[in-house]
């Protein structure tokens, strides 16, 4: 039962970038460089870029591939069809490469969490990940939060694909009380559910089309929007192959 | 697959090195 989303993006601090130079979101990805060669110059990350959790570098290769190919390569490569020796490939990692001079050192023995503390902490900069990272600010602070989409890579693609992944419920192949799991499933995927949680975690979007969206943060509806204007979203890894991935 | 992207973080100027070990490794897991 699919229960809610939340897209990929830039996220900053607003008060960190009225406070410095950083006026200007950046478009493409030389923007996006010079800025984060500024942000360097100023002291500060880029980005704290975790490893730990390995989901979050998935995540930036779907969003690096989806933004350097077309989004149906993306998908023949995570189901296999496609070769990771490709030009195609190479040119995602060649682009990372690019950018690694810009983050936070030691970025292998850090969670995603340890790393958004730094974005909280502004000593970092910007933080390419889910909106979920709102999940680590205060209420005070989460007003502070803003995002903007990943740059162009490609301008044959543009900032067309949003990495946009959706989380939900299952019920396990050996519930004890399956009559009983499949009423909390009736329930869940009920608009009320969802704006239930999330008004305890205004960070991620409901999935429901039905779900009142009047009460979403400025953040939130932002999420909608970026989301609902993508051309093209991919999920995460091979969830757009329709096959369950055994490398995970 | 992990172990390859920590790696790259690590070295990320072994590219061709890098998706060719990706690579050897997908043909075990979609020949399987």
């Amino acid at each position: 039962v699919p229960f809610y989303y939340y897209p990929w993006a830039v996220f900053y601090r607003k008060s960190l970038f009225q406070q410095t130079r950083l006026h200007a979101v950046p478009k493409t990805l030389d923007e996006f460089k010079a800025l984060c060669g500024r942000m360097k110059t100023d002291g500060l990350n880029r980005s704290p870029s975790p490893t730990r959790t390995a989901g979050r570098r998935w995540a930036r290769f779907d969003t690096s591939t989806c933004g350097s190919t077309a989004t149906d390569f993306h998908v023949r490569l995570m189901a296999g069809k496609e070769s990771w020796t490709s030009s195609q490939v190479k040119q995602v990692f060649d682009t990372w490469r690019g950018l690694l001079p810009y983050h936070q050192p030691g970025a292998n023995g850090r969670t995603w969490q340890e790393a958004a503390q730094s974005l909280v902490a502004k000593q970092s900069g910007m933080y390419l990940l889910g909106a979920f990272v709102g999940e680590q600010f205060t209420d005070a602070d989460r007003a502070d939060l803003d995002f903007f989409a990943f740059p162009e890579i490609n301008s044959q693609y543009k900032q067309d694909a949003v990495e946009a992944p959706i989380d939900g419920f299952m019920v396990s192949k050996k519930a004890k009380n399956t009559a009983g799991a499949k009423d909390l499933m009736k329930y869940l995927a009920t608009p009320d559910a969802e704006l239930l949680f999330l008004k305890s975690s205004p960070n991620n979007v409901a999935t429901h089309k039905d779900a009142d969206t009047s009460g979403y943060t400025p953040l939130q509806k932002r999420c909608a929007e970026l989301v609902g204007g993508a051309k093209q979203v991919s999920q995460f890894l091979d969830r757009d192959t329709g096959r369950t991935s055994r490398a995970r | 697959m992990i172990p390859s992207l920590q790696s790259f973080i690590n070295n990320p100027n072994d590219i061709d090195g890098l998706v060719k070990s990706i690579e050897d490794q997908k043909k075990t897991i979609f020949t399987s």
